[in-house]
């Protein structure tokens, strides 16, 4: 009977071991391709690889959720032994759409929850970036390092093929 | 005779007098009540503007003309050339950002329509061509308008900008809080889901009065530990956070917290005051300086009677 009990026990640790493994595996891509915003421009390539190897800390641009303790003061009051997530991309918890009524709504509603103040998806990612790479003094900070205007995001800055004629300019307003 | 109307002169100094006191005492009680304490509607939406994060990208320009269907700008969104002036809002943009050289690197404001608590352009305008919906916007309503501009010389932010181009039908033009396509509906204006730094939250705008202290205190030294709108003119829908003192980056710190209208309210109160007690007063002086010529000049007709009568007895 006890040893039946250790095999079972034995065999479901393994499955769970096994099942485990590759997931952790599945969710350390080496490139994320953004295209959230593939109407305006063309995808943006994230070497996430790179980062890892440069970094070495998820905490860096992962906060808390992987478990390790924070790295910011603020954080520490309540993650102090870090809090592990079930998935730690930044979707997970940045809203796409930061301002819909539930979200707005939602605000100040919970006492309990210490993250009101957060940035949306899109602003994630690009605070996380152009904030570190301006700290760092490294890597891009200019819109056009990352992003090549579409068609569509031509006719929306009125650029490149859609710029104003600059024979009609001062023609509206003053300045 | 002359004692009646003296007595009838106090009487109307007495009268005036307690009226103007009254007046007064009510104007004053009215003032208090009225402006200073009205913080928008509870259900007012704002805008918390960061300049920490805004890194000059425009695309909230692109995206006001694109929504607001704004004719075509001079230069694309994307040329930063537009930075060596400082521009305002006019006819063709609602909003525009300028950037400011405060110490450590360029710190760049977005200037719009801030929609007042109790906005200047509204309480100037004697037409009622504007409007404070209950979603915290300033509207505007070209059909009444009669073109005085007054609004533009009201707004402490000058914003409200004048159609020039069609000065014979008058339109002013600026921002609305993308009212009628978004707001109403329960969006955020195009702006503000346009943004990539998240520069602009939006919400309500009592959260984020809360929100602002908070991340102030959250992020020690980062900001200046004020949020400009909270109070200033009565409070503004659309707020600011600062990396550097408000001034250094073109805000009119001198505004006070008191709306615009309290300017004007003082005098405008003694408006009715002084069109029903000053006719009362002054006829009750005329009355009493008239009484004695007029006993005088009736004498005087007598006389004149008298001698009429008596001139043709000779």
């Amino acid at each position: 009977m006890h040893t039946v009990t250790i095999t079972i026990c034995g065999i479901l640790l393994t499955l769970l071991a096994a099942f485990i493994q590759p997931v952790q595996a599945e969710t350390l891509p080496d490139k994320i391709t953004i295209e959230s915003l593939k109407d305006l421009y063309g995808p943006v390539t994230f070497g996430h690889a790179q980062h890892i190897a440069r970094e070495r800390d998820c905490a860096v641009c992962h906060h808390h959720t992987n478990g390790a303790p924070a790295s910011q003061e603020k954080c520490l009051r309540c993650h102090r032994g870090g809090h592990e997530v079930k998935s730690m991309g930044c979707k997970s918890c940045h809203e796409k759409q930061p301002f819909s009524a539930e979200q707005v709504n939602g605000k100040f509603k919970n006492n309990l929850q210490f993250h009101q103040d957060k940035p949306g998806l899109k602003a994630s990612y690009h605070l996380s970036c152009i904030g570190c790479h301006k700290q760092k003094g490294a890597g891009p900070v200019a819109c056009v390092d990352c992003h090549v205007l579409t068609s569509s995001g031509e006719a929306f800055y009125r650029a490149g093929k859609n710029a104003p004629d600059p024979n009609k300019a001062g023609k509206t307003g003053h300045h | 005779m002359s004692g009646i109307s003296r007595r009838k002169f106090l009487c109307a100094t007495v009268v005036g007098g307690a009226m103007t006191t009254l007046g007064s005492v009510c104007g004053k009680g009215g003032k208090a009540w009225a402006s200073g304490s009205f913080e928008g509607y509870p259900e007012g939406m704002g805008v918390l503007v960061d300049l920490t994060r805004c890194i000059g990208c425009r695309t909230c320009e692109a995206a006001c003309n694109k929504e607001q269907k704004l004719p075509e700008p001079d230069q694309p969104f994307n040329d930063q050339s537009v930075f060596n002036t400082k521009r305002r809002t006019d006819e063709s943009h609602y909003t525009v950002v300028n950037k400011y050289d405060a110490g450590q690197g360029p710190v760049y404001r977005k200037i719009q329509c801030n929609h007042c608590n109790e906005p200047g352009c509204l309480t100037s305008c004697f037409v009622n061509a504007y409007t404070k919906t209950k979603e915290g916007a300033v509207v505007y309503n070209s059909k009444v308008c009669v073109g005085c501009r007054t609004c533009m010389v009201a707004c402490p932010f000058n914003i409200p900008a004048f159609k020039y181009s069609s000065a014979t039908d008058p339109v002013i033009k600026k921002c609305i809080f993308c009212h009628e396509t978004r707001l109403k509906n329960g969006l955020p204006p195009a702006c503000v889901e346009a943004c990539p730094q998240a520069v602009l939250t939006f919400g309500y705008r009592k959260d984020l009065v809360k929100l602002g202290h908070e991340r102030i205190r959250n992020n020690a030294g980062r900001y200046v530990d004020q949020i400009y709108g909270e109070t200033e003119v009565g409070g503004t829908g659309w707020m600011y956070l600062s990396g550097v003192p408000f001034e250094q980056v073109g805000f009119d710190t001198t505004l006070g917290n008191e709306p615009i209208i309290s300017n004007v309210k003082d005098f405008l109160s003694t408006v009715p005051m002084v069109l029903a007690i000053w006719p009362a007063l002054f006829s009750g002086i005329h009355l009493l300086a008239t009484k004695g010529k007029d006993h005088g000049s009736g004498h005087g007709e007598d006389d004149h009677v008298k001698n009429e009568k008596e001139e043709p007895r000779p």
